[in-house]
């Protein structure tokens, strides 16, 4: 088997993270659902998120320090951002609508509100207080069935555990229709809790599925 | 100031959730009060910048988890722009 490291990530790394982030949001299945909900190409999101990640903002989805990478030898094949919800607070959604209000467009913002906002809303759920976090899980391709994901929330979960002692469960939400994520995370010991189908006509413009789960692992 | 601030406070979060006689205490949050949403949160960041001709910054919106955290940041701002 390969020698991988896992590393926090640093500045140097924010190209990998941004595509990783954009890949995730694909779930293999489309184009990232950020770029639609707020109606920017997709070279406008990675700079959006260019800036956002570079503010490392903690405890949210949007911040560096809250991804870690996998390496071999020296090229990242793998990411997982991980954060313990509410732990300062404030919520994640709450990070994140602060950072789309900082740093997307006026006129990119305003489409979002007035057009996409009621059906992300709907079509979300809760993220539980004092939990672990998983989100924005990617696996380059050809190192895809390595044991890469297991390997990282591993990590993930251990620097966890070692630093918060009342974090004791996990939870992790994607689109269903990922199957390749869903029968991954059923292997790694995770169940689904809660689920959400999406009856809005237009969930699957800007979503590549309309069912979300919301998966848990006992730690 | 601190009472003065919150009840300019009070006056923005009535207009901006839509609660004509809203209470507001320091220690409130979206935890104790009905709308205050991720949404409406944004809108009122907006309205409260706008009245007090401020700009917050992103690390200032990370901090602001009470009405009490938000009085703390625009005394901070308001002696910083009276200087």
């Amino acid at each position: 088997m390969a020698d991988y490291k896992i590393k926090k990530a640093e500045l140097k790394d924010v190209l990998f993270i941004i595509n990783a982030i954009v890949e995730a949001e694909k779930s293999n299945l489309g184009e990232a659902i950020t770029s639609k909900l707020f109606n920017i190409s997709e070279s406008d999101y990675k700079l959006f998120l260019d800036k956002i990640l570079c503010e490392d903002i903690p405890n949210y989805d949007l911040s560096l320090s809250s991804f870690i990478i996998a390496f071999e030898d020296e090229k990242p094949v793998a990411t997982i951002c991980y954060w313990c919800e509410q732990l300062n607070g404030l919520s994640s959604d709450f990070l994140r609508m602060n950072a789309y209000k900082f740093f997307m467009k006026p006129h990119s913002f305003d489409f979002f509100i007035k057009e996409t906002y009621m059906i992300a809303k709907e079509f979300s759920l809760s993220r539980e207080p004092l939990t672990l976090q998983f989100d924005s899980l990617f696996v380059e391709d050809s190192y895809r069935g390595k044991g890469l994901t297991k390997m990282l929330m591993n990590w993930a979960i251990e620097d966890t555990l070692k630093n918060n002692s009342l974090i004791y469960k996990a939870q992790h939400q994607f689109i269903k229709q990922n199957i390749f994520s869903l029968n991954g995370q059923i292997k790694l010991g995770f169940e689904i809790i809660d689920e959400i189908q999406s009856t809005h006509p237009n969930t699957l413009k800007y979503y590549p599925g309309n069912i979300k789960v919301k998966m848990e692992k006992k730690l | 100031m601190k009472d003065k601030l919150l009840e300019d406070l009070r006056n923005i979060f009535s207009i901006v959730l839509d609660q004509k006689d809203i209470k507001l205490s320091l220690s409130d949050s979206p935890k104790t009060i009905e709308n205050w949403d991720s949404l409406s949160h944004s809108r009122l960041l907006v309205a409260i910048e706008d009245e007090f001709q401020i700009s917050f910054k992103l690390k200032e919106l990370a901090t602001m988890k009470t009405v009490g955290d938000i009085i703390t940041v625009l005394q901070s701002k308001i002696s910083h722009s009276e200087q």
